[in-house]
């Protein structure tokens, strides 16, 4: 597969404010790539610049083997889904889809054929003399998206696509980008600040931070290898704790864990890792080697699964466990219980550290 | 300086204000505010309609009668109706060539940045707060000095200088409301700058423009300090209604001003129709 | 936005710019400019000759007639702001928190500011026939046996003129003063209300402090446009009314005098900048402390 965008170097400052800072990265076509960060961290900045939106400070942008790091957005194959959709009040449904086409000078007939199409695939078929503001969140929501792939563009941009909705709405939208995605075999560049939205939709998550990129990979990697305490506590919930590895030992919560040979350079002190569902509770007293004596402190009910928080020499960590059964019969220990807790050696996480470096 | 911005009356919708027993006092007081100002307002404009009526030619109380000689008079005063024709000709283009000044000067302020931004905004909108009577004789002056002949058309070039900024602090203060990403996504999709001018921005801030278009209408239309100074041989309505009533007071001029009366109702109404923002336009 | 800045886009900031800031350039910033070259040459037959002297400036200041004329329409154009804040501040006030109907609101709202679209002139022209002596009032008052003769002192002074005046010009205090009014959340003055604070108190400490900006704004409005008229006047004000724009207008057509006008013209418009700055500032140190 052809990179279909990569970004050489770019950065953007806003006088002193520093948008994005250095990035360089590469899209194959028909990859869902993920811009993830918190607020501020320059997701926008960085696919406003991909759009033509902001002029690169430094760096180039290159699409489809272009430079077009200076072109306008309308010299530019992609197309960007606003997170407010910014669809024109003053036309019908059908005229804003057809808006591309209409300045593309597509002939009259052929535009409103074609912006019915594209209401089509997105389920709004019947609604193509709609005024905006007539239809709901998610309806506006499709209208924006059948917008921007009318035109057929090489590369579609989105920010935020799905903050603006509620939580049930969100989560049918997400089904309904994938399969759209997968359905017309285009690039997708998504900014999101959600992480289950991530990882749920995309090939490939980018993290960002303060403007950089921290990490890039699959989710897998992301969940499983993150590569920091950053990406360990933005994606998904961590125990972090601080240990030493003496060649199959770890030294750390006051106990010694048994860990695969070769985790982690002897001997420096580094934080460790965890993730909730890595871990199992044994409620009997079978104290082993490699177990951590723990108090129950507390228990939150997720239904399908609880997430039960204990303390370990002081610190406290969370543990997720799936309930099968009815809730009695799933053997929860209740709050003080005196438990040991067993962690999966292969799920510890090294992560190469800020507070190391 | 947003003084002149009368077309946007900021009406919220309901406002929850805690239902307290009333009191009649208060309500009588409230009353007697209310009812002191609208009468300070509308009598005068009663009395200048009503007395276009009166059969007498003197403007005194009782009216002797009811007559509509004044009108007729008026309709036979051909002074009166050229200076009615160049009151048309002049608001017409001074309008006209305000807007198409001040519309892409409201643009350049709010969407483009360029040196000396600030400047030009200040001279921009300076006319707004300054007396008529200070660009009607700079600019005399200026045309004295390159040896432009005074006329309508010089009049026109004034009128257009001063309700410049009419025009740009309404079509500002919409733009300002107009979210950016519209144009960003038309040219997204593909427009160029004309193309989302004329399809997405124009459109959307088409309630300021004629807005302002009626509202620079009727100043011009009513104009007379820079009139006074740049106008030549012609006279505009303001002018020669200026000139008689220098000669005397007759119901004549009631009968004008009551014409004129109805007719800037009629702009009003028109105005507060036509700016009404479509639904579903923020 | 800060769109690529392609040559491209320079040259359609161009388009978009060049218009205005030609006619800007040539019809305001020419002739304000000239306007001060003007103040500093000598009145001569037929017009005026180039030069740079302080003549007309030493006259305006050793001449007392025209202190006079800028003490006295000063004082008119104050005395307009106040009256007409008096009757503003009420309305908007009302407006803004009395009348619990939208509809009313804005019909009354717009019953102020209507009378701005009907001729200047003739709202002016129609107090010279309520107050002359064969005026409405004379004879109504008559009619009435109040008065057994017609009386001169309605018209011709400067009573009529603050009258005339704000009348013209009240709109313009009414407009900012009901946009600030309007902005105060009923809330905050109800929790003044709870917090034990009587009706006066709270009018005191919350309302007047938040609608002064809109009460700033609205005087200096109605300040400036007063001292800068010169309709008034003539119409209503009689010798005892005169103002400065009337001098001005007098140095351009009878005393022909151009240097002399220019340099009263450039005296008036630094007073009325200097009046719009400080109303500036005020707003600006308002809302700074606000935020
Ligand atoms: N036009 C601008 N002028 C000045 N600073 C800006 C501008 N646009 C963005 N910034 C700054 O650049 C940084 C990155 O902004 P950006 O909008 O890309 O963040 P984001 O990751 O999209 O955040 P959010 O999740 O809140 O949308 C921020 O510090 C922001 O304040
Ligand atoms: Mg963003």
């Amino acid at each position: 597969m052809t990179d279909i965008v990569t970004l050489n170097n770019i950065s953007k400052h806003f006088g002193p404010v520093i948008g994005v800072d250095n990035v360089s990265l590469s899209v194959r076509s028909g990859e869902f790539v993920t811009l993830l960060g918190p607020s501020g961290c320059g997701k926008s900045t960085l696919l406003r610049m991909i759009g033509g939106f902001e002029e690169p400070t430094q760096g180039s942008v290159v699409i489809n083997g272009d430079d077009v790091t200076h072109l306008p957005p309308n010299k530019r194959p992609v197309n960007i889904v606003f997170q407010d959709y910014a669809l024109f009040p003053h036309m019908s449904v059908g005229k804003n889809v057809g808006y591309g086409l209409r300045v593309g000078g597509v002939r009259r007939t052929e535009v409103a054929d074609r912006a019915r199409a594209a209401l089509e695939l997105v389920g709004l078929g019947d609604r193509f003399d709609a005024k905006p503001h007539q239809l709901s969140g998610g309806q506006r929501q499709r209208v924006a998206l059948a917008r921007a792939i009318v035109r057929r563009p090489k590369v579609l941009l989105l920010d935020e696509p799905l903050s603006a909705l509620d939580a049930n709405l969100r989560e049918a939208m997400q089904v309904e980008l994938k399969r759209l995605q997968r359905k017309v075999g285009l690039t997708f560049i998504m900014v999101t600040h959600d992480q289950t939205e991530a990882l749920a939709l995309s090939d490939r998550v980018v993290v960002m931070c303060d403007g950089r990129v921290v990490q890039d990979g699959t989710p897998d990697t992301l969940y499983d290898r993150p590569s920091s305490t950053y990406v360990a506590g933005f994606i998904g919930t961590t125990n972090l704790f601080q240990g030493q590895v003496h060649g199959d030992t770890l030294h750390a919560l006051g106990q010694k864990l048994v860990v695969p040979e070769g985790l982690a350079p002897e001997g420096r002190t580094l934080t460790f890792g965890f993730r909730p569902e890595k871990a199992e509770i044994l409620t009997a007293a079978v104290a082993g080697n490699g177990t951590l004596p723990a108090t129950v402190t507390d228990i939150l009910y997720h239904g399908n699964s609880a997430r039960i928080v204990v303390e370990v020499s002081g610190s406290p960590l969370s543990i997720d466990r799936t309930i099968s059964d009815a809730r009695h019969a799933s053997g929860l220990p209740d709050i003080g219980d005196q438990v040991q807790i067993a962690i999966q050696p292969d799920r510890i996480m090294v992560l190469a550290d800020e507070a190391a470096a | 300086m947003t003084a002149l911005e009368t077309s946007v009356p900021a009406i919220t919708a309901v406002r929850s204000t805690s239902r307290k027993p009333r009191r009649w006092g208060a309500s009588l007081g409230w009353g007697l505010a209310i009812g002191t100002v609208l009468a300070f307002l509308y009598v005068p404009i009663a009395v200048l309609v009503l007395f276009s009526f009166n059969t007498s030619r003197s403007l005194s109380w009782p009216m002797e009668g009811l007559t509509l000689d004044w009108y007729r008079t008026l309709a036979g005063n051909e002074q009166l109706i050229e200076a009615v024709g160049n009151s048309f000709y002049v608001a017409t283009c001074s309008t006209i060539l305000t807007l198409l000044i001040g519309v892409p000067a409201a643009l350049a302020l709010d969407r483009l940045s360029f040196p000396g931004k600030s400047a030009f905004r200040k001279l921009v909108l300076l006319p707004i707060a300054l007396p008529g009577i200070i660009t009607g004789i700079s600019m005399l002056i200026l045309f004295r000095m390159v040896g432009f002949t005074l006329s309508l058309e010089t009049v026109i070039i004034g009128h257009a200088t001063a309700l410049l900024a009419v025009v740009v602090t309404q079509v500002y203060a919409r733009l300002q409301r107009l979210p950016r990403s519209y144009e960003e996504a038309s040219a997204d999709l593909g427009a160029n700058g004309l193309q989302t001018f004329f399809l997405v921005t124009l459109p959307n801030i088409r309630s300021s423009v004629i807005g302002a278009g009626l509202l620079s209408f009727t100043l011009s239309f009513d104009e007379i300090p820079v009139t006074f100074f740049l106008t030549g041989r012609d006279n505009t309505l303001p002018m020669y209604i200026w000139s008689t009533m220098r000669r005397g007071l007759t119901p004549e001029i009631n009968a004008v001003g009551a014409l004129i009366v109805a007719f800037s109702a009629v702009l009003i109404v028109l105005s507060v129709i036509l700016m009404r923002d479509k639904p579903g336009a923020r | 936005m800060t769109l690529a800045l392609s040559k491209r886009n320079r040259l359609r900031q161009f388009l978009v710019l060049s218009p205005p800031l030609l006619w800007t350039v040539l019809f305001m910033f020419a002739p304000y400019t000239i306007l001060v070259v003007y103040s500093f040459w000598r009145a001569q037959f037929p017009l005026a000759v180039p030069d740079f002297q302080f003549g007309n400036y030493i006259e305006i200041f050793t001449d007392p007639q025209y202190a006079r004329v800028l003490l006295r329409t000063a004082k008119i154009a104050g005395l307009v702001s106040l009256l007409a804040l008096l009757l503003a501040f009420p309305y908007a006030y009302f407006l803004a928190f009395k009348v619990r109907k939208p509809g009313l609101r804005l019909t009354l709202y717009m019953a102020v500011v209507a009378p701005l679209w009907v001729s200047y002139l003739l709202r002016a022209y129609t107090w010279k026939t309520i107050l002359g002596t064969e005026g409405l009032l004379n004879s109504f008052l008559m009619s009435t046996g109040i008065l057994s003769e017609p009386s001169s002192v309605f018209l011709y002074n400067q009573t009529a003129m603050v009258v005339t005046l704000t009348y013209v010009f009240i709109p313009f205090m009414v407009m900012p003063i009901y946009a600030a009014l309007e902005k105060i959340p009923p809330n905050l003055i109800e929790a003044s209300g709870d917090l034990g604070e009587g009706a006066i108190a709270t009018f005191a400490r919350i309302t007047v402090p938040l609608a002064m900006p809109g009460i700033v704004a609205g005087f200096t409005m109605t300040f400036c446009l007063s001292f800068g008229d010169f309709i008034s006047p003539i119409l209503v004000g009689g010798p005892d009314g005169l103002m400065i724009a009337n001098v001005i207008a007098a140095q351009f057509g009878a005393a022909l005098n151009w240097p002399l006008g220019s340099a009263l013209a450039l005296v008036m418009l630094v007073i009325v900048l200097g009046i719009i700055t400080a109303s500036d500032r005020f707003e600006r140190l308002g809302q700074a402390r606000l935020s």
